[in-house]
């Protein structure tokens, strides 16, 4: 009974569905009948194809898109119920969106990250103390507070941005392509800052991407999204294990994965299911073994 | 939401409305305007009604679709209605209280000016409906290009509106972003008082800016690699010609348009 308790999510989606523009010529179903449920401390990945509905799914999840048919439940209440309070809930799942760095308008980067805190109602001293933190906890100078958001690199632009939403401490961090257009150094740095954020504070964590190895290095979890509707999920390597499927609809594996399954065609009996290089030699040695044996 | 403007949007289809030439409809919005300034009988307005509905079911567009096309306008409609209903003087009067008072003559006026701008914009949406904004230009474009001799620049006048036209849902689609981004921070821009809420469009209205900056120097870099130089020894990929369908076009037109002129001369 404990057990249950405990495990209770923090976040459900049930039967979400959301059509846009309902009755022009542009009428479009971006999202079909989504349910998943999230537990506290989890890190998800939310993979798609561009249009697969992961982007207006997000969107559900802090309120910002009212649903055409379904519930999003957070803590057990429904967000868009009549006594909810929708902008406490935002503060509560923190959003950031893709490209995040054009979305700064302050004077200074520290009025900027103040700005959610400040609309939360905190007091003075709360939200300078919120702001150290943040600049903190995205591995900025303190310094860069005085400066203008529009003085920074692109990099330090969408830190800026993420501490704009970490400044409100959400219980739930959901991210849109937080490493767009990011150099590999600048991508690998980013993942490292979420995945400290993840297993240091304890945030749960919903990340949004189309790159099944970025997804499959970070995530405890994923989710891949087609044409509105969840196609499947489970740990990394339980989808990559259905890589014939994902290949099907379009979706890249890893390319490790890939070496794998070709292997696999000509006849060699490696266990496809992993995505990192490390874990693909230990199966490529586990799999000489066993041919060997034989 | 900014999405569901359907005023000056354009929906692609196939109809005849859709494929005459855009010179044929910029000429026939004009005509109709005119027809409506013109005309102020029922009788006449009548004949525009049918004419500017028939249009309307002819290109296949929703007559739902029209009227939401009237709501962003529907507080000047109401107000021009109101004010014109109480407003008019007369000797015919229907009902007073105080110094208000409601003549006959006040409601005709009130329906002529509702029943006027209504259609007005029923007609000039017809245009921006079943036609492109490329192909409005261009139309635009070669319809003035007799200016041309009198050194007006326009082929820069049409390139700014069309590129000018391309941008506006562009922008509409980043305002929506940014508005859904500061609201994630917990921004609130339907509460408050005015003040209130003019300050809260400052986290909308700075990004906004600093994109659209951006965009129109990304923009005039790509033009400059492409060659660009305006108008001189330019060619076309769309040549506009006049065909059947636009005498068919013509001829209703002249036969409505001028049996409504004609309504209001004799009756």
């Amino acid at each position: 009974m404990n057990e249950i308790k405990r495990e209770a999510p923090i976040l459900e989606v049930r039967g979400l569905s959301h059509v846009y523009s309902a009755g022009t010529p542009f009428e479009q179903k971006a999202l079909d009948d989504v349910s998943l449920s999230v537990r506290r401390g989890e890190f998800i990945a939310i993979i798609g194809h561009t249009g697969s509905g992961k982007s207006t799914l997000i969107q559900h999840l802090n309120g910002l898109l009212r649903p055409t048919a379904g519930q999003v439940l957070f803590h057990g209440k429904d967000i868009f119920s009549k006594s909810a309070d929708l902008r406490g809930v935002r503060f509560r799942i923190g959003l950031l969106f893709q490209y995040p760095e054009y979305q700064l308008f302050e004077e200074t980067v520290g009025q900027d990250i103040a700005f959610g805190p400040a609309n939360m109602g905190l007091g003075n001293h709360e939200i300078t103390r919120r702001v150290a933190d943040a600049l903190e906890a995205v591995g900025l100078p303190q310094s860069i507070a005085e400066k203008s958001p529009f003085e920074l690199s692109g990099g330090q632009k969408r830190r800026v941005a993420l501490a704009g939403v970490l400044a409100m401490q959400p219980e739930i961090l959901v991210l849109d392509e937080p490493t767009a257009g990011l150099d590999p150094a600048g991508r690998e740095e980013m993942f490292d800052l979420i995945r400290g954020l993840h297993d240091r504070r304890g945030t749960t964590v919903i990340l949004v991407t189309h790159s099944m190895e970025d997804a499959a290095r970070v995530a405890s979890r994923l989710v891949v999204m087609r044409a509105g509707r969840i196609f499947l999920t489970g740990a990394p390597s339980e989808v990559f294990a259905q890589a014939d499927a994902l290949e099907r609809s379009g979706l890249t594996v890893p390319q490790v994965t890939k070496i794998l399954l070709e292997l696999r065609r000509r006849g060699i009996p490696v266990d496809t299911g992993c995505y990192t290089v490390e874990q693909a030699v230990q199966k490529l040695l586990a799999c000489r073994k066993e041919v060997r044996g034989c | 939401m900014l999405k569901d403007i359907t005023l000056g949007q354009y929906f692609p289809g196939n109809t005849l409305m859709h494929r005459i030439d855009p010179r044929t409809k910029i000429l026939l919005v004009m005509a109709i305007i005119v027809a409506l300034f013109v005309c102020s009988s029922a009788p006449a307005y009548l004949v525009l009604a049918v004419y500017i509905f028939g249009l309307i079911a002819v290109s296949k567009l929703s007559l739902r679709m029209v009227l939401r096309g009237l709501k962003p306008l529907l507080v000047i409609i109401v107000f021009t209605g109101v004010l014109n209903l109480f407003l008019t003087p007369g000797d015919d009067i229907l009902w007073r209280a105080g110094f208000v008072s409601i003549t006959m003559a006040g409601v005709q006026k009130a329906a002529l000016i509702v029943a006027r701008l209504v259609l007005l914009i029923a007609g000039a949406s017809l245009l921006t409906y079943t036609t492109s904004p490329i192909q409005l230009t261009d139309g635009l474009e070669r319809l003035l290009s007799p200016l041309k001799k009198l050194h007006l620049p326009i082929h820069e006048l049409a390139m700014m509106m069309s590129l000018a036209l391309r941008f506006i849902p562009t922008l509409v689609e980043e305002t929506d972003k940014i508005m859904s981004a500061q609201r994630a921070r917990g921004a609130d821009f339907d509460s408050g008082n005015l003040l209130h809420r003019a300050k809260a469009l400052i986290p909308i209205l700075v990004p906004l800016f600093v994109s659209a900056f951006r965009r129109a120097d990304e923009l005039a870099t790509a033009m400059e690699c492409r060659l660009y130089r305006g108008d001189t020894g330019r060619t076309r990929l769309r040549q506009l010609k006049f065909g059947r369908d636009d005498a068919v076009c013509a001829a209703a037109a002249v036969l409505f348009l001028g049996g409504a002129i004609v309504l209001q001369v004799l009756v």
